[in-house]
């Protein structure tokens, strides 16, 4: 397994072009190009916003922003749900060069992760300047330094997902329509378009049943996010720490079956 | 040898590997879940034990037919798919050309897609960037390397992937069908770099049905028959035996093909109340009463006939009468039939028919086509024909010799394939079959007007 990371590092210019070439392909031949990349999330963000907020008259705790709190949560969050999505045409998408070529598999998981962590910064730029307009006094704090931190945690997050998931949907083609329907629960689950404080005051949210919510790893990721750009705090360290240790382990795994699944993809596919 | 004493690089133990073919496959998990256990398929071996040494620096070539498992062997080699049982090690950076221009994007420029399909094979930036200009010098596309290669023809497009693959200095080069790219003049230039890097102590592994290649630049040719290595040795024995096995293959299915399209004619003949035509040439002994039949050790047909008259003996006779198997190019040369009527006959006609190793026919007579009649023989009396080549122009190699005794319809009454061999030496090496004495003339005015002006 670890043979198999060290080969990784030995094909890094493929893992290069091949997250520059998608990045590329996404957008390339498209009227409005590049251009794609923020207006997909911008209107994501006004929808949500509108709906939510006008409609529905969801509001944001006292000094915070309604769409900065979503877009804060909403940045990260698609990063992974569009790596889990995408993870499952990683490599079935890629046979033709699976049946000819030789080169460790592990590209291909680890370039769509890529490729959407570069997506989630471009669009974080961009999308954050928009948030410039919105909100009258920008919070920019010293907390900032944490970003890093996060943003490891959300690669690792979807780096184990896109390893295990691209591995099996091999075997088991369907799998991509129940990761659109999973990553959808998912996206209510996780504190997103709706502020953490919101589920705490409702009367049948149990301890117990607050804890089960907190064990979604997205949580402490959006969790930490908000508190670093939003509050301007620094992130709750057990959240965060659990996210790790549930992606390492999750990524452990997922490198243990990818290993497995990999000997037969060239037949499979 | 030298290649006795350098180190083994690939190391192939009983490898075995299956393919499993599915009647009717399930890839979902719903699928999955209603069929469990019940998925039906059926398991074919491609690969049934296979032992193979290879050493650094040999040629070496894998030959056979097709479905007998050598492009599943070089893909074990790859790594692109892994063995069901037994071992296999590899030493050194490995490069296959297994696909030519995998992974070129059709929207990118020549360059980009060179330095993204080098980085497939591995290499790093740095790598590719002191690459670079000999690929494109190697793939003669400079005016066109900034153009987006979906506007290449598809030799360009070839040429292109071929230079990135051929430059990409791997210890270990594997190469799958792909030495017919582009035209004559590149694929000679392919050919000379294969020879350079083999010069440099590249191991190679090529897999054609190119034997004309395989004979020019491997040392070693192994040849598998349905998952096995039926023999492996010197390239140039390798590939006779091989081609005399898919030459009598041909032969049998050609025959019965012959017989049944022969059959039709004859039916739809009947049916329309024409008299058949006749069947002439090589008609199925088995359709005779009597007759004679006999097969090689590979269940082959050799000999057949209606058994009238029988060629007892055949040999050859060089320039001072001796009997011999090698004469040397522009020496003549006998074939000397010797046969004995067993019945009463009308007519006699005895033919030869010679074919070198690939199967191609040299020379294909008898003495009906010549116009010399042969008297005919009493029932019981022996004879021999003397068929006298003043002049054997044949190129350097091995030939079969076909011999025959059949009636002027072409009834056979005695054919025996591939009866007699003989070696041509020769002190040059023609390719081709004829290679006859030639002089080559220059002179000064011939030469000023080839130049251009």
């Amino acid at each position: 397994m670890f043979k198999e990371l060290i080969r990784v590092f030995e094909y890094r210019e493929m893992l290069f072009h091949s997250v520059r070439k998608e990045l590329r392909v996404r957008y390339k031949g498209s009227v409005l190009g590049f251009l794609w990349t923020f207006i997909n999330p911008l209107m994501q963000l006004v929808v949500y916003s509108f709906v939510f907020n006008s409609i529905m008259g969801a509001r944001a705790p006292e000094g915070v922003n309604y769409t900065l709190m979503i877009f804060v949560g909403l940045v990260p969050w698609t990063c992974i749900s569009s790596t889990i999505n995408q993870s499952a045409n990683a490599i079935i998408g890629n046979g033709n060069l699976i049946k000819k070529i030789y080169f460790p598999r592990l590209i291909l998981p680890l370039s769509l992760t890529l490729t959407n962590m570069v997506n989630m910064l471009l669009t974080g730029i961009i999308v954050f300047a928009a948030c410039f307009v919105l909100t009258p006094n920008p919070p920019l704090t010293w907390t900032y330094v944490f970003l890093p931190i996060v943003f490891v945690a959300v690669f690792l997050l979807s780096f184990a997902f896109a390893v295990l998931l691209s591995a099996i949907t091999v075997y088991f083609r369907d799998l991509e329509h129940i990761f659109a329907i999973i990553t959808m629960v998912w996206f209510y689950l996780t504190p997103i378009i709706y502020p953490i404080d919101l589920i705490k005051s409702r009367s049948w949210v149990s301890p117990t049943v607050l804890t089960i919510y907190k064990l979604n790893p997205a949580y402490g990721i959006v969790d930490s996010f908000q508190k670093i750009i939003l509050y301007g705090k620094i992130p709750d360290w057990m959240h965060l720490g659990y996210v790790y240790a549930f992606s390492l382990v999750l990524l452990f795994i997922a490198l243990f079956v990818f290993d497995r699944c990999q000997r037969r993809f060239a037949e499979e596919i | 040898m030298e290649n006795q004493e350098s180190p083994v690089v690939i190391k192939v133990r009983d490898v075995r590997k299956h393919f499993r073919v599915y009647s009717d496959k399930s890839v979902t998990l719903k699928e999955r879940i209603i069929h469990f256990g019940r998925t039906k398929y059926t398991v074919h071996d491609v690969l049934r034990g296979i032992d193979l040494d290879i050493r650094k620096g040999e040629t070496v070539a894998l030959i056979g037919q097709n479905g007998s498992g050598k492009s599943t062997l070089l893909k074990l080699l790859t790594g692109i798919i892994y063995p069901d049982d037994g071992t296999i090690s590899v030493n050194g950076k490995i490069s296959s050309l297994l696909e030519l221009g995998a992974g070129f994007h059709p929207d990118f420029t020549g360059r980009e897609n060179i330095y993204n399909n080098a980085s497939i094979f591995g290499l790093s930036k740095k790598e590719i960037d002191r690459r670079y200009d000999k690929i494109v010098a190697f793939s003669e596309l400079e005016e066109y390397i900034d153009n987006p290669v979906r506007t290449y023809s598809s030799g360009m497009y070839m040429r292109l992937a071929f230079s990135v693959a051929i430059n990409v200095n791997a210890e270990i080069l594997l190469i799958d069908e792909i030495l017919a790219v582009g035209d004559a003049n590149f694929q000679k230039k392919c050919m000379d770099m294969i020879r350079h890097l083999k010069r440099k102590g590249v191991t190679i592994v090529l897999v054609t049905h190119d034997m004309g290649a395989v004979e020019r630049i491997c040392d070693r040719a192994v040849w598998l028959v349905d998952g096995l290595i039926r023999k492996q040795g010197k390239t140039r024995e390798i590939i006779d035996d091989y081609l005399m096995d898919m030459d009598e293959k041909a032969d049998v299915i050609s025959r019965k093909e012959k017989v049944r399209v022969a059959q039709e004619a004859a039916e739809e003949a009947k049916a329309s109340g024409e008299p058949a035509p006749e069947v002439i040439e090589e008609k199925e002994p088995e359709e005779k009463e009597q007759g004679i039949v006999e097969y090689d050790d590979a269940g082959v047909k050799c000999r057949w006939g209606n058994g009238d008259l029988l060629i007892q003996d055949a040999y050859l006779e060089d320039k001072n009468g001796m009997p011999c198997t090698m004469v040397t190019a522009g020496q003549p040369l006998a074939i000397v039939l010797e046969y004995e009527a067993k019945n009463p006959l009308e007519s006699l006609v005895c033919g030869i028919a010679i074919k070198n190793m690939t199967g191609d026919t040299c020379v294909a007579t008898n003495s009906d086509l010549r116009h010399i009649p042969l008297p005919i023989p009493q029932t019981g009396e022996k004879g021999a024909v003397r068929i006298r080549f003043p002049r054997v122009d044949l190129a350097k190699g091995t030939y079969s010799i076909d011999i025959a005794a059949h009636s002027i319809e072409g009834t056979p009454y005695d054919y025996q394939k591939e009866r007699l061999s003989f070696l041509v030496s020769a002190t040059y090496t023609d390719v081709g079959i004829y290679a006859p004495e030639l002089e080559f003339r220059l002179t000064a005015e011939v030469l000023a007007v080839g130049t251009p002006e």
